[in-house]
């Protein structure tokens, strides 16, 4: 359980550092612990020019769900550093089940869901 | 309900490749030279550097790359695991690996390790077969239980069984937690971490009064027939992703565009066919830069090349590798020794776990990185005696933690 939350923080890390390079300089997380799944709400405003940010965003966080890369690798989420070159948004893709993104000129709203392990 | 794992094209391109070493192995000596090899191999110390071609024969040498890799296939087909580029990438790491240090009997009491961890977890075993196969990097541990402590067979097997066994446990909750500690820049993990794991237990034996001893197997004169076959190998491979990407190198750019860093799979971020380019390319630049140094192909500089190869669909590419040839280069021309000395071949191959630094921060630091790795990894061996194959990956990790931080002093300024 200790470590499920540590998860979801770095996940968090990870999402709020990239949304902020995106421009985003008010965000608004919603978390919510349900009993089979935890939901992650992120609600910002971003810098229209950045929006190839976007597609990529998109691209790395549909990745499927792959727990034996979340078991090795998901300290690293959360270590991106705002104007670097990469980041870890693919695993943050490979430790989530679902995702929604919803976007227009000016707003951008990214669901993110991830199922309980059993 | 997990959908079925179907033997597909990445299944197959492992799967040939496999087939290819033990058909050239094949070429090279007779069946009962290699049936003799296979047990020497099998039975010998497999410590850092113990070539092969040198102990057995090239043919033994190639045919176990090839089964240990089949036997390995087998398994992730088994777990029904889908190979995404971090399974290529170690799947050529065990082939590159089996030429000089895994083997046929050792490299399985470190998978039951880990196998015991996902019981003792209550997890699936398959959440932990990343760890499972790079942490076959600790294999020589087994041999060296088995077959050089002066102990009898009758106590050393077992003690050996056991000590493969313990590691294999203790390994994935320490990879999982020492990545922190490079951030994701040296691609090596699992060779750091069983460096440092590889350092206490070695510490602990020498407390004992039981010394590892250091092996030097390396053999040359062998250019001729293994470059022809590692070209031939290349270009198939280059030949098979420029085929299915429209017959074109289209979309390759992108690749390039990735600084390397952990998790970068090209499997999955850019597909299959540019993927093989990149496998393709770097193997064929690798290849070259031994051979353009006056370096030797064996077992270790081929194991070193099969990684960079494996990792060309994790990470690596030709922009982010070249800083570190640059670098060990550079060192030779100012330091006592030569670029083709056999440690320091090594040093450029292996070193390129280091290669995010340079598609992070730029090639100069990846110069920088390379320079100061090819020092280091002469002097960390020691400390494990020689009993963690990946001792670049060790020293690629210490050399990431202090020049990060450093590098990252003169980058962007977070705050502005």
């Amino acid at each position: 359980m200790k470590k499920e939350l540590s998860k979801i923080s770095k996940i968090i890390d990870e999402m709020f550092s990239y949304l902020s390079d995106l421009g985003a300089t008010k965000i608004d997380l919603n978390y919510q612990d349900n009993p089979d799944c935890y939901i992650l709400t992120f609600k910002c405003n971003y810098i229209k020019e950045k929006i190839d940010m976007i597609y990529k965003m998109v691209k790395y966080l549909n990745m499927e769900r792959q727990q034996e890369m979340e078991s090795f690798f998901w300290e690293l989420a959360g270590e991106y550093s705002q104007g670097s070159k990469d980041h870890e948004l693919s695993l943050v893709g490979m430790m989530t089940d679902e995702v929604k993104i919803y976007f227009d000129d000016d707003r951008i709203e990214v669901l993110l869901i991830r199922i309980k392990e059993e | 309900m997990k959908n079925k794992i179907t033997f597909d094209i990445k299944y197959w391109f492992v799967t040939i490749f496999s087939l290819f070493q033990i058909i050239f192995g094949l070429t090279q000596n007779s069946l009962q030279e290699i049936a003799t090899g296979l047990w020497t191999i099998a039975t010998s110390p497999g410590a850092l550097i113990s070539d092969y071609i040198g102990l057995a024969n090239m043919g033994a040498a190639f045919v176990n790359s090839g089964l240990v890799t089949l036997l390995f296939i087998a398994l992730l087909f088994y777990m029904q695991q889908k190979l995404n580029g971090v399974y290529i990438a170690a799947l050529f790491t065990i082939a590159g690996f089996a030429l000089f240090g895994k083997n046929l009997m050792n490299v399985w009491f470190i998978i039951i390790g880990v196998k015991l961890f996902a019981l003792y977890k209550k997890d699936p075993f398959s959440k932990y077969l990343i760890a499972a196969l790079f942490g076959t990097a600790l294999s020589p541990v087994v041999s060296e239980m088995m077959f050089c402590t002066g102990i009898n067979h009758m106590l050393s097997i077992p003690l050996g069984m056991l000590s493969g066994i313990a590691l294999g446990f203790i390994l994935p909750i320490l990879a999982a937690s020492l990545i922190n500690v490079h951030h994701g820049f040296n691609l090596y993990n699992v060779g750091f971490t069983a460096g440092m794991i590889g350092t206490i237990f070695v510490s602990i034996l020498r407390s004992y009064g039981f010394a590892t001893e250091s092996r030097f197997i390396w053999t040359t004169g062998n250019n001729g027939v293994l470059s022809i076959y590692l070209y031939l190998l290349f270009f198939l491979i280059l030949g098979f992703g420029f085929y299915t990407n429209d017959k074109s190198f289209k979309g390759y750019k992108s690749i390039l565009s990735y600084s390397g860093r952990l998790i970068t799979d090209f499997i999955q971020l850019e597909g299959i066919p540019l993927s093989f380019i990149n496998i393709g390319l770097t193997g064929l630049f690798s290849l070259s830069y031994i051979l353009l140094i006056g370096g030797d192909l064996n077992g270790p500089t081929i194991g070193g090349i099969m990684t960079i190869v494996g990792f060309s669909a994790f990470g690596k590419h030709p922009k982010n590798i070249w800083p570190i040839f640059a670098g060990v280069f550079l060192g030779s021309l100012t330091k006592i020794f030569s670029i083709s000395d056999p440690a320091i071949q090594l040093a450029a191959l292996f070193g390129t776990a280091l290669a995010p630094i340079a598609g992070e921060f730029g090639w100069q630091w990846g110069i920088a990185s390379a320079f100061v790795h090819s020092s280091l990894v002469l002097n960390v061996g020691y400390l494990h005696g020689g009993l963690n194959l990946y001792n670049n990956g060790f020293s690629a990790g210490l050399v990431a933690a202090i020049m990060v931080p450093i590098i990252s002093l003169f980058g962007k300024d977070d705050s502005k």
